[in-house]
This record gives structure tokens, sequence and C-alpha cells, in this order.
């Protein structure tokens, strides 16, 4: 290049760079936006599917009874001595209410079945309360308690769709049998249900070939004895969907084990359809209508997974609906879960117990790690001389910050339960072992945040003569306090949601009741949560999710918390 | 006393000379670790006067300024070697403590540094941990004639409960004045006061300074030639870590016995 072209190639070349750093920025600026919006459907998708698990446990079915204080059943001699009323046989009180809203259940399987509409633990329930006012034996009061888990469930349509079809024209019924019942509607009233059957048995056929086909894809590579095995099962499967195929161009269907149920919900009686076709219906009556009059006020309701594959029976189907009908069942807010501890049953449990644990199990966190961990971040920072040891020290809080939470359990396994031998599964130890994994986290986030205070405002203070302590009391922890604070409240909302070192001191165990000090036994929300989602029932499931979404909503309120008191305390020098 | 330069007690115009001089330091090293900062300084500085530090950058005159109120303490690898005297008693002496040295000894930075607090929580600070104030009442008489003295009392009087902080940088640096003198200081230390500040700011501190004068021992860092030979009576040249050259003002600017300061106050160098 020659001299003279350099002030002009000086420009050319920058103006010749811009495109390329233009389209860097750009480029950079798109990563940044997918960066954020991959973050934020990441947590939508968190959201909406915890949320909307969740949701369902917020609201229960409880039925709402008659229930007749029988003295024979409480206390049949009259003694009105509590200890012989508190002995009484309330289970079967329930029992009784139940029978009544359905005298026509004789046989013992079906009592069974519907006995299972209420939990044996709300008879601990009604004792209390007979207990509590024994002036109510031999009246009748209104009883209600929380439906079981499965009923509630099944009115959620968590266990199969309820699907409800409204009734088209009249329906006249007549009875040709003692256990059968014909009820026929005008031509064509019944074709809808038809068709979703036909199309379910197709389905299910296409499903029986698909996995016919997977198992003879699988056969190709295998050897001589295995193949003549699944050979057969190939066959089943086959000779099953062709079943299927044949079945569903019925004419008229006949509903077998395989097919959804379908109830016809007649003058609030159900009957179970066994045959369909396009205008009459022959089916066994799950609970009986209270007239054979022909009316136009018929349903049907349609529950697709066949009756085998799930936990709540027909019967007890046309139960709870005829309760729920009736108005002796209905959805309300779930306060049990806000106010009860742990419980075997899924509808009597609660997070209230969890929570206080977590409350308290917090409270001695922060009663350990808070002052502690301020004091040393500002001994450290201000004080301390600067040599081998400091620095020593120094890199070895920065290795605890590290250190696998669950390390801390054992340690605490270690020091606080067999060496001073403090109570087992209580928040005291709890919080002492959260504290020990906070501790790092706090000290350096108020070293750094006393760092940051200017040097100038130390200088002014020592200039007029303050002492060191009053300079850093006085100045430097004031304008550091919205990053100590900002430290320590993210510390101790990672230490509200640790699980790993509670497990490991016993904070794991099943505790039904609500703790009440700091050494009683309890257990913390994330240790719930990991309890319930490793509980096989169904119910458990949206209490998992409801307990997320509270130790969630905790999370957000300690960091909006964070937030607040940053901007309150912010100062600019 | 020693033989070497101390030039401000040799002058005999101002009357301040007439006294024993405030400051005095004899033989004074300092280190920052290893490397030596000052070498042999000795300096005598009168009461009641203005004493400006001159000298091209890095060359010591702040780490000197820091040795008088013990402001090097601070600084964990800073080491003083020699004697600071203050009215005669040595400042580096073990029954000395820094605290009651610095609320004698106090000290302007060149960047006005309030506190974030209220422009009276500034000025009071000092005197409510020193205890000067026996009762609010005089706790805010303190604070007035400290701002009066600083020349900031009639810009702030209607708004002493602002943040100090929201004032501007000239009046700032007035209000960090007001809150080193409400501790009653009798030296007040000032590195480069000026130097984050404009020409009418600049002349608001000057004033200020030739007004305080009457009162304090003043000793003021400065890169402006035309400040310390505007406000200071004594001038002190250092160079590279030495005290080159100190003697009254007119005198160090007009007929400077040393080749360096001649050439410092020249522009030939700096
Ligand atoms: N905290 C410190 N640590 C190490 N060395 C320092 C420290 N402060 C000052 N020094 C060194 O001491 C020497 C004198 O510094 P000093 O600040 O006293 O200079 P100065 O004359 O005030 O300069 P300026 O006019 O730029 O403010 C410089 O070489 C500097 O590098
Ligand atoms: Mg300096």
């Amino acid at each position: 290049m020659t001299e003279t072209a350099k002030p002009i190639s000086t420009k050319a070349l920058i103006a010749a760079s811009l495109p390329r750093r233009y389209r860097a920025e750009q480029r950079f600026r798109l990563y940044g936006r997918a960066a954020i919006l991959l973050a934020i459907s990441a947590l939508a998708l968190l959201l909406f599917s915890v949320g909307s698990q969740g949701f369902t446990a917020f609201s229960i079915y409880r039925f709402n009874l008659p229930l007749q204080l029988d003295a024979k059943l409480i206390d049949p001699k009259h003694t009105a001595d509590p200890k012989v009323i508190a002995k009484g046989r309330y289970r079967k009180l329930i029992q009784k209410a139940l029978s009544d809203a359905f005298p026509e259940v004789r046989s013992r399987s079906d009592k069974r079945a519907l006995y299972a509409f209420s939990t044996g633990l709300n008879s601990v329930d009604l004792r209390n309360q007979v207990v509590k006012n024994p002036s109510l034996i031999g009246t009748q009061i209104r009883f209600t308690a929380p439906l079981s888990d499965d009923l509630d469930l099944y009115l959620k349509g968590k266990i199969t769709p309820r699907k409800f079809g409204k009734g088209d024209g009249t329906l006249t019924a007549s009875a040709p049998g003692p256990k059968t019942l014909t009820l026929t509607g005008q031509p064509g009233a019944f074709e809808a249900l038809i068709q979703h059957i036909r199309q379910k048995r197709l389905v299910q056929a296409s499903r029986l070939e698909t996995r016919a086909e997977k198992l003879r894809e699988r056969i190709k590579g295998a050897n001589k004895e295995v193949a003549v095995v699944q050979q057969t099962e190939i066959k089943r499967l086959e000779n099953l969907a062709a079943d299927m195929r044949q079945k569903a161009k019925e004419h008229t269907i006949h509903l077998d084990k395989l097919d959804p149920s379908i109830l016809i919900d007649f003058n609030q009686g159900f009957i179970k359809a066994i045959k369909l076709s396009d205008h009459q219906i022959t089916g066994t009556p799950l609970l009986s209508p209270t007239s054979l009059e022909p009316t136009q006020n018929w349903q049907s309701l349609t529950l697709d997974s066949p009756e085998r594959a799930r936990r709540v029976t027909d019967k007890q189907a046309a139960w709870a609906e005829a309760l729920l009908a009736r108005g002796h069942v209905k959805r309300s807010f779930n306060s049990i879960f806000f106010t009860h501890a742990d419980s075997r049953e899924p509808e009597l449990a609660g997070i209230a117990g969890a929570m206080v644990g977590s409350i308290l199990t917090l409270m001695a966190t922060m009663l350990a790690a808070v002052p502690i961990g301020i004091l040393a971040a500002i001994y450290l920072e201000e004080f301390a001389p600067k040599n081998r040891l400091t620095d020593f020290i120094e890199v070895n809080i920065n290795n605890l910050a590290a250190v696998p939470s669950i390390i801390f359990g054992l340690l605490g396994l270690a020091v606080f339960l067999n060496m001073f031998h403090m109570p087992r599964s209580a928040p005291i130890v709890g919080g002492l072992v959260l504290a020990l994994m906070t501790l790092p986290v706090i000290i350096i986030a108020s070293r750094a945040a006393i760092k940051a205070v200017p040097p100038s405002i130390r200088e002014a203070a020592l200039g007029i003569g303050a002492s060191k302590t009053q300079t850093v009391f006085d100045h430097v922890l004031p304008l550091a306090a919205p990053g100590i604070l900002t430290g320590t409240i993210i510390g101790l909302a990672r230490a509200l949601g640790e699980t790993a070192p509670l497990l490991m001191i016993g904070m794991v165990a099943f505790i039904a009741d609500i703790p009440k000090s700091l050494t009683s036994p309890a257990t913390a929300m994330p240790v719930q949560i990991y309890l319930w989602a490793s509980s096989a029932e169904r119910s458990w499931e949206s209490r998992t999710a409801a307990a997320i979404i509270i130790l969630l909503l905790l999370m957000i309120i300690l960091n909006l918390t964070a937030v607040f008191l940053r901007h309150k305390f912010e100062r600019r020098w | 006393m020693d033989t070497s330069v101390s030039p401000a007690t040799q002058t005999t115009d101002t009357p301040a000379v007439q006294q024993a001089p405030k400051v005095q330091a004899r033989k004074v090293n300092v280190f920052y670790g290893n490397k030596q900062a000052l070498f042999d300084v000795n300096l005598d500085i009168p009461d009641r006067s203005v004493t400006s530090f001159i000298g091209p950058s890095g060359c010591g005159k702040s780490t000197f300024l820091r040795c008088i109120n013990r402001m090097n303490d601070t600084i964990d690898i800073c080491r003083v070697e020699g004697d600071i005297l203050l009215d005669g008693k040595d400042v580096y002496a073990r029954d000395v403590d820094p605290v009651i040295l610095r609320a004698s000894v106090g000290m302007v930075f060149q960047k006005p540094n309030p506190f974030p607090k209220s422009i009276f929580d500034n000025v009071a600070y000092g005197p409510r941990i020193h205890g000067l104030a026996s009762n609010p009442e005089e706790l805010s008489e303190i604070v007035e004639t400290s701002l009066r003295r600083a020349g900031l009392w009639t810009e702030v009087a209607d708004r002493l409960d602002e943040p100090g902080t929201g004032l501007s940088g000239g009046q700032q640096q007035r209000l960090v004045i007001a809150r080193a003198i409400a501790v009653r200081p009798e030296v007040i230390l000032m590195d480069e006061p000026c130097s984050a500040l404009d020409p009418i700011a600049t002349a608001r501190i000057e004033e200020l300074i030739d007004d305080l004068r009457n009162n304090y021992c003043i000793i003021m860092v400065t890169h402006s030639m035309a400040q310390a030979a505007r406000v200071s009576q004594h001038t002190a040249f250092f160079h590279l870590g030495k005290l080159v050259e100190a003697g009254p003002t007119e005198q160090i600017f007009t007929n400077p016995n040393d080749k360096r300061t001649q050439d410092y106050i020249t522009g030939r160098f700096g």
C-alpha cells in the first residue's frame, strides 16, 4: 500500500468491514432472542404441565349425607362416658348413611363397593364431632366428608372421560326380565353411540395390528425358538384384530369387556347397555329408575376406558352420578389440602404439615446462617489480614459452595444426629444442615456486595475519625445491604428447594401431624413432593403438582422480596 | 532540629511562621511493599496558612499527605518510617489513636465523596460519633456553622434532608469540607480538591480555602501552578519521591533554588 493511499484506505477499510460487523451484531441478537424464547417456552411448558395437573387438587368432591347418630352403635348403655363414646362404631354409621342413600344395594360385594365412597379415616372426623358434642347422639346430622380419591378422580374425569350425550326424543322402557330393561327411542336415537363404538373398535384393531407388525419386525433377526413363540403371539394379535374389525361391522352392537361402557341416565336410574341398535338398547340397571314412565329427559354417559381397566366400576360411577345429581356430592375448595398434614389417604392429605416444616426449617437456617454468614463476610472483607491463611479460607469457602448438598446431609447425620444426639426428622437439624449449605453462598454474596462499596465511602468515614467498626456498620453495610439481602434470599430460596440433605437426616418420614416446634418431627415441601411423586395411586399426581405449585409460589414470593428489598435499599453514590 | 530543608521556618513575612510548625516530617520513608514511594522527606508546615504540594504525577504527594492523618494505615502493604510530628508529637507513636488523630486532621479527597445520606447527616455524622454535641439543638448548630463556614449554608439551608449525593460537584466538595470542619480539626488535608470541578466551583473552593486559612492549618495537593500561587503561602515541590524544595510560595515561583523546580514550574516537564 502506498503512503498516500493510507488515509483513504482506513476509512474504506472500516466501511468495508461495517456490513460484516452489523451482521455479526444481528446474528448475536438473534441468538439472544432465540435463547430467551427457548427459556420462556420451557418455563411456560413447566408451568402449564404443573399448573394443569395441580389445579385439580385445589378442589375436591365432598359428599354430604343425612346420618343417623344411632345410640345403639355409639353408646348402647347410655353411659355418656366420653371414653365409651370415643369407642363408638362410627365407620358403621357412615356406611349406614351410604346404604340409606341407595337402599337397593343389597349384595355384599356391592355394599363394599358403595362403602368405598368414604375413607375409613372419615370415621375419626365423625368421632371427634360426636365426642365434642355428645348431645348429638340419637339425632340426625348431615355429615360432610371428602369423597374417596378414586371417586373424586372419576368425577374430575381423570379416570376416564365422562362424555354425556343429550337424549334425543322420547324414551320408553319395558322390563322383559327381572334383570334386564329394554329402552326404545325414536329411530336413530342411538346412532351416534353406535358410531362411537364402531370407531373405537377400529382404533383398537389397528392398534393390535401395529403391535403385531412391530413383533414381526423384531423376530426377523431372532433365533428360531424365540421366533416360534413370537409367531403364535403375532397370530393371536392378528386374529384379535380381525375379530375387532369384524365386530365393528356388526349391525346390532353387542358390547363386550373391551368396549367402552355406555350408561343411560333414565328416570334417576342408570342402565348399562349390553345390546345396542339404532333405536333400541337392552341393558342391566346399575341403579333402578324410579319409574318406567316414558321420558324425554334422558341422556347417555359414555365411559371410554373399559370397566376392567379402571379403578371405578360402572356401578360406582352410576352411584357417583346419582349422588351428584341429587346434590349429595358437591365440588368445593379443597381446604383439606391447605390445613392438613400428610395422610395415607390422598383425599385427606395436605401440604400444611410440609409447609410448616419448611418454614420452621427455613427459620432455623436463617437464624444460623444469616448472622454467621454476614458477620464472616464482614470480617473477612474488612478486618481480616490478607495472608496465606485467609487466602486458604477464601478458597475453601468457594469450594464449599460447590459441594453437593447431599454431602452436607451426611455431615449433618454424622455430627448433629450421631455426635450431638439431636432428634431425627427435626426442623432444627434440617435447618442447621441447610445452614451449612447456604453459609458459603451467603458469605460469597455478602463479600461481593461489600467489595462493591466504593472505597471513597470508607475513606470519607475514616477521614473524619470514624473507627473501623463505625465505618463498616454506618456506611459500608447500608450500601452493601441490597446485595447482601439478595444473596441471602437467593441462598435461602435454594435451601427451601433442597431435598437431598434432608433425606439424610430423616426428614423424609411419613409425618401425619403438623409440626409444632423446631424439634417435633417434620418434613419439608420438596421432600413431601418427592414422597408423593413416588406414590403409586393416581390421586397423588395432582397433589404432587399442587404441592409443586405452592413451592414455586413460595419461591417466587421469596425472590420478589429480594427484588423489592434491593429496589428499596438501593442508593446511588 | 534537623539540618535538612525546613524552609517554611526560614521566611519571615507571614505571621504564622513565628509560631512553631504545626506539622513536621523527619526522615519520612514510605514503602508500598518493596517499592519505595517517599525518600527521606523532611518538611515543616506552619499553622494558620495554606501549604501546597506540587510535583509531577506519581511523585508521592498523596502518599505524604496520607501519612499525616495515617490514612495509609488502611493500605495493607504500606509501611511508613521516620517521624511525623503534629504539634511536636509523633502521630505514629504507639499511644496515638488514629481515630483521635483523624478527628484533628481532617481530609478532603480529590473526588467529592459525600455519604449517601442527607446533607444534614453528612455534616452531623462526625460530631455525632465523637459526641461533640450533647443535644440535637447543639448538633444543628454545629451543622449550621460548618455549612456556613464552607459557604454552602445559603444554598442548602432549606433542603437539609435531601441526599448529599444530589448536590452538584462543587457543592458536594464544599459539603465534604463542611463535614471535615464539623469535627473541629486543627489541620485540613486536601488532595486535589478542585481537580473534578469547573472553574467557577474551583473559584468558590479557593475562596473558601482562603477563608479557612485564618483558623486552620491547610495542606493541599494541587496540579495547578496557578492555584498553588493564588491560594497558598507555602509550597513544597516533590519529585520522584523526594522533597526537592520547599519555601514561601512567592520564592518558589519566582526564584527557585533547584533546577528541577524551575523546570517544573515553567512547564518544561511534568
Ligand atoms: N495503594 C498503593 N499501592 C501501591 N503503590 C502505590 C499505592 N498508592 C500509591 N502508590 C505508588 O506510590 C507512588 C506515589 O503515589 P502517589 O499517589 O502518592 O502519587 P501522587 O503524587 O499523588 O500522584 P498524582 O499527582 O497522580 O495523584 C506511585 O509510584 C504509586 O504508584
Ligand atoms: Mg495523588
